[in-house]
């Protein structure tokens, strides 16, 4: 009896002391570039593209939960429909903690403050920035000019041809408009069932050759629209009037889905796209061999970045943690593992994107985020089925860009 | 004596009514208190809200009418509106004779009736977005159907024939349940005036078209409004095979798609709230409209 | 007009046998009543002639045509329905057009025959009625007149009074038979009421479980049916039926003695007459005469009686029956001895 009296407490005196072993020694694991202690659960979300890019991320998150075992991510990927399911979260206010953000559609979401700041955590642990391709940051930036995500990897467009039918023709790959021109009229005819070139009736690729013509959407500090501008006019002019020519076709006027599949049916022997295309062409077309050039050149450099950030919920529980793991995403590590097998491209420039994507890279300084300003959805959708009424020589583009600015600066309001 | 006599038995009367009457709304409570809660809370929060700014937290500024007038020039919202009412008009003569050719084929009391019943109703029962992304890939350029009829149209992929994809496409899913109403409808006309009508001469058309077409009446009308309602309010399918865009060239943009995307992408719950009103009150009308021409059925 | 002929008409429904071998003429122009209890092939005998029904043998011919495989609309007959079938969303007037149109009629003569059914009818001012907008007298004369318009070759009548009021009943009889005797057209009257097949046939046709029974004048019936089943049918109230030897001078051991409740004699048995013992139990006075409820040993009898008789209740009395009015049938056959 006298043993067990005393057994009661000294087991509690030993838990207690256990207890106090163990929560100081995770407690030790201050993270020193941080400064501050990261401890608890973090909520992961995205969307899932492919079960390649989900194993490549989960290795990502392996190695974050190696190196910080106080943390521990909860990787909840979202089929679906992503901005209609995050947006339900936000209004709940349980969102993930840290999450995709489109470039896209980041205006909406900053303005709607569903974003929360990160500038005071690069601050706290020092955070050199700089390695960032600067045209990706400005892409999360609010216009506060406080930074809001960051970019976890981006694509610009390219120009990919098809070697056969280039060399049947006899010509080179264009490096300017009216190289593209004349490299186009030597293939004429030579693309059987198609068109030397495939362009896509929508914004989302004419902007590219707006900017490599010096016109621009919206100013500089997104308050008004440029877009009826003789910059902008000319670029429309001359990328409709390819296709008018029968120089280029849109992907319907080629039968084909989206220009990817009219270079794999060899429907065009031209076409420009983003990284996506090449894991496309390797799995759907994989005997067809084609060449990633560099982006040709109007009266300057142009092009799009289409780039997702990994962002933080402002109502976010555990912001610490959270930062914790956003940077060690886009940390060097980390993109190097997501960025390995060549699904994406890296947004730093101290990491080296896989073989064959250096003229993707090099499109880095001249490329622009794909996005503009909140409650923009309405103007694209305008704009893209004025440019298709064009195409179809219902309209004349400088009506079009009468339209588009119209409701443009409405927008704006 | 008499009134003493009487008096207990006059009160225990009007207390069991009362007590019945209590009943009676608890019964109806329970479905009410959804009906409310589901619909009513709903709608009555929708006009609400479409009269600000309303953003993911709540409240962002203070609009009045400003969004309905926003919606008055919003020309999207116009081709959104036209979109659906065309989808609208072709896709309800469609699935009401496609359901009543059917209902009458099911009805004629043919052998393996059954079998026919069942396969008429199962595109209906299956789940709509599958069966969406299924007609994705046999109406892709190189898909099935092209495989039969030649050409290389990507059907899905040309603001040509994109709505008009979506008008069969639904047609076949629908078509099986408006069967069901009509087969309901068609059962209720009593079987001796059709031996009258056999008696009288009447070949199997004219039976079809003066004795069993006009006494359809209340399957018409069933029918009717259930397939404008549906259509005027169709989402899927414009939505899984243009990605959520309503393209190619907004051709698949329906109402209630765009109304999705002003609430998804630009996040204007207010100004996505006013557009559903606005679809409400047409509806409304549309139904209220189908009532008059079509109220009264004909009986004995 | 024209006849119709049943020449072993047989009709079953998997294992039942619902018409059986029914051989039967009638005559152009003749008003024959089908009749006899639920179930007894009345309605599918009809059916069958209007081609509702398939036979499962025999044929039918109406004329010199067999219509057996003939669609019903091809055998130029009318029907009027027990629930009138009239097409609910048309109006009188389409009502009874319809038969016409689909034929393609001329639209005057459609007019002219419609007009002239209405008015016989007296219909007139209901033409543009709706059915639901009649009551049932009104429709059932509009079932009358889409039958009346076709001109046909024979009037097949499904107990067309059933659903009418007794008052309203005995007036349609008389209109019925009426128009009938107008228009001479063949017609055929399925009933279950023996009253109306006595006040309305030339002939009737008794059955019984798909058997034809006896076919004759309503006057042949009463007085010398053939079967026990047809003598207690006919008339009303129903014969009396004994066993031969509760009446004296009737017939023999193994035979039935009936006898009407209105050829009952109070007293006799002289001569000619058969008689028996009975006490009176109840005596229902009708005015006009007396229906005297009697009891004998185990048997109950009817008597219509003139109110002079007197029948104190409880006294055991004298009856008979004259020997004319005395129907014999065989005990186990059922069928009647004619002396």
């Amino acid at each position: 009896m006298k043993r067990y009296r005393l057994l009661l407490p000294a087991l509690l005196l030993g838990l207690v002391v256990f207890a106090g072993i163990a929560a100081s020694t995770s407690q030790g694991t201050t993270d020193r570039t941080t400064g501050v202690a990261a401890t608890g659960e973090v909520t992961l979300s995205g969307w899932a593209s492919s079960p390649t890019e989900t194993k490549l991320l989960k290795e990502v998150i392996r190695g974050f939960e190696k190196t910080f075992p106080s943390v521990k991510v909860n990787y909840a990927p979202i089929s679906g429909d992503y901005p209609a399911a995050m947006l339900a979260k936000f209004a709940a206010r349980t969102p993930a903690d840290v999450f995709y953000v489109d470039s896209n559609v980041a205006p909406d979401w900053i303005k709607q403050r569903l974003l929360e700041p990160l500038d005071p955590y690069v601050a706290k642990s020092k955070l050199k920035t700089s390695a960032f391709f600067p045209s990706l940051l400005r892409g999360f930036k609010g216009p506060d000019g406080k930074t809001y995500g960051f970019p976890k990897d981006w694509s610009p467009l390219a120009m990919e041809t098809n070697n056969r039918l280039l060399a049947a023709a006899g010509t080179k790959a264009p490096k300017t408009w009216d190289e593209l021109r004349a490299a186009a009229r030597k293939l004429q005819g030579k693309v059987p069932g198609g068109r030397p070139i495939c362009l896509s009736p929508s914004w989302d690729r004419l902007l590219a050759f707006v900017y490599q013509n010096g016109g621009t959407f919206l100013n500089a500090s997104k308050t008004r629209s440029t877009v009826n501008t003789t910059a902008v006019r000319r670029a429309a002019e001359w990328y409709v009037t390819l296709i008018n020519q029968g120089l280029a076709g849109t992907p319907a006027q080629l039968g084909v889905g989206w220009c990817g599949e009219a270079l794999g049916k060899a429907k065009a022997a031209i076409i420009f796209e983003g990284n996506w295309v090449v894991p496309f062409m390797a799995e759907t077309f994989p005997d067809v061999r084609f060449t990633v050039n560099k982006m040709i050149r109007g009266k300057q450099e142009g092009n799009l970045a289409f780039t997702v950030s990994y962002s933080m919920a402002r109502d976010s529980k555990n912001k610490d943690a959270a930062w914790q793991l956003i940077r060690y995403l886009v940390g060097q590590p980390g993109m190097k593992t997501w960025t390995s097998k060549g699904l994406a491209l890296p947004s730093r420039s101290d990491v080296r994107a896989p073989a064959g994507r250096e003229n993707f890279i090099a499109a880095a300084p001249a490329a622009r985020p794909w996005q503009f300003a909140p409650t923009f959805t309405k103007v694209i959708d305008i704009a893209n089925n004025e440019l298709s009424a064009v195409i179809e020589r219902k309209q004349s583009v400088a009506a079009m860009l009468t339209k588009v600015d119209k409701a443009a600066n409405e927008a704006l309001r | 004596m008499a009134t003493v006599e009487n008096a207990p038995r006059h009160r225990s009367v009007g207390s069991a009514k009362l007590r019945e009457a209590l009943v009676a709304y608890a019964f109806i409570l329970v479905p009410m208190g959804v009906f409310l809660l589901f619909f009513i809370w709903p709608l009555a929060y929708a006009v609400y809200i479409s009269r600000y700014d309303w953003g993911v937290f709540g409240k962002i500024e203070t609009l009045g009418f400003e969004n309905y007038r926003e919606l008055y020039r919003d020309e999207i919202f116009h081709k959104a509106l036209k979109n659906t009412l065309l989808y609208t008009a072709l896709v309800v003569p469609i699935q009401m004779a496609l359901g009543l050719a059917m209902a009458v084929i099911v009805n004629a009391g043919i052998r393996g009736k059954t079998f026919f019943r069942s396969a008429f109703y199962f595109p209906s029962l299956a789940s709509s977005a599958a069966i969406t992304a299924i007609a994705i890939y046999i109406l892709s350029a190189d898909g099935l159907l092209n495989a039969i009829i030649g050409g290389n149209r990507p059907w899905f992929g040309d603001s040509d024939t994109a709505l008009f994809s979506i008008v069969g496409l639904n047609a076949w899913t629908t078509s099986g349940t408006m069967m069901l109403f009509y087969l309901a409808s068609l059962q209720a006309i009593p079987t001796d005036v059709y031996e009258a009508a056999a008696i009288d001469r009447a070949g199997a058309w004219r039976t079809f078209w003066k004795i069993t077409f006009p006494l359809l009446k209340p399957g018409h009308f069933f029918v009717g409004v259930v397939s404008v309602v549906g259509a005027l309010k169709v989402f899927d399918q414009a939505f899984i095979v243009s990605n959520g865009s309503g393209g190619p060239n907004s051709s698949t943009l329906t109402a209630v798609l765009y109304l999705y995307r002003t609430a998804i992408g630009d996040i204007r719950f207010g100004y996505a709230a006013a557009m559903g009103i606005v679809l409400f009150v047409l509806i409304f009308t549309v139904t209220l409209v189908q009532r008059l021409l079509f109220g009264r059925p004909d009986t004995a | 007009m024209a006849t119709v002929t049943f020449e072993n008409v047989t009709k079953r429904f998997d294992d039942t046998v619902a018409v059986d071998e029914l051989t039967l003429e009638i005559s152009d122009g003749e008003f024959l009543v089908l009749v006899g209890p639920s179930g007894c092939g009345k309605s599918t005998a009809l059916r069958m002639l209007a081609g509702l029904e398939e036979t499962t043998s025999g044929r039918i011919l109406i004329g010199d045509r067999v219509v057996n495989n003939l669609a019903p609309g091809a055998r130029d007959v009318a029907m009027v329905f027990q629930s009138y079938a009239l097409y609910p969303h048309m109006t009188v007037y389409d009502n009874l057009a319809f038969g016409l149109r689909n034929v393609r009629t001329p639209k005057d003569e459609i007019n002219r025959r419609v007009s002239k059914a209405a008015e016989v009818l007296d219909m007139t001012e209901l033409i543009k009625r709706k059915p639901k907008q009649l009551s049932g007298g009104q429709r059932q004369r509009v079932a009358l007149g889409r039958a009346i318009v076709r001109q046909p070759k024979a009037f097949l009548m499904d107990e067309p009074l059933s659903n009418l009021d007794a008052a309203l009943r005995v007036n349609t009889r008389a209109e019925i038979l009426k128009l009938q005797r107008d228009l001479k057209v063949t017609t055929v009257y399925v009933t279950h009421d023996q009253v109306e097949a006595m006040t309305m046939g030339d002939r009737i046709a008794v059955m019984k479980q798909g058997v034809l029974q006896q076919a004759g004048t309503p006057e042949q019936l009463y007085t010398k049916p053939t079967n026990v089943f047809v003598a207690r049918f006919i008339g009303s109230p129903a014969m009396n039926l004994v066993p031969a030897g509760f009446v004296k001078g009737a017939g023999t051991g193994g035979q039935l003695a009936g006898f009407r409740p209105e050829h009952v004699v109070l007293g006799g048995g002289n001569g000619d007459a058969a008689y028996f013992q009975a006490t009176v139990e109840v005596v229902e006075y009708l005015g006009d005469e007396q229906l005297v409820h009697l009891a004998a040993g185990d048997e109950k009898l009817l008597a219509k009686l003139p109110v002079e008789d007197r029948v104190p209740t409880g006294v055991e009395q004298r009856f008979s029956i004259p020997r004319d009015k005395l129907h014999l049938f065989d005990a186990e056959t059922e069928l009647a001895v004619r002396a």
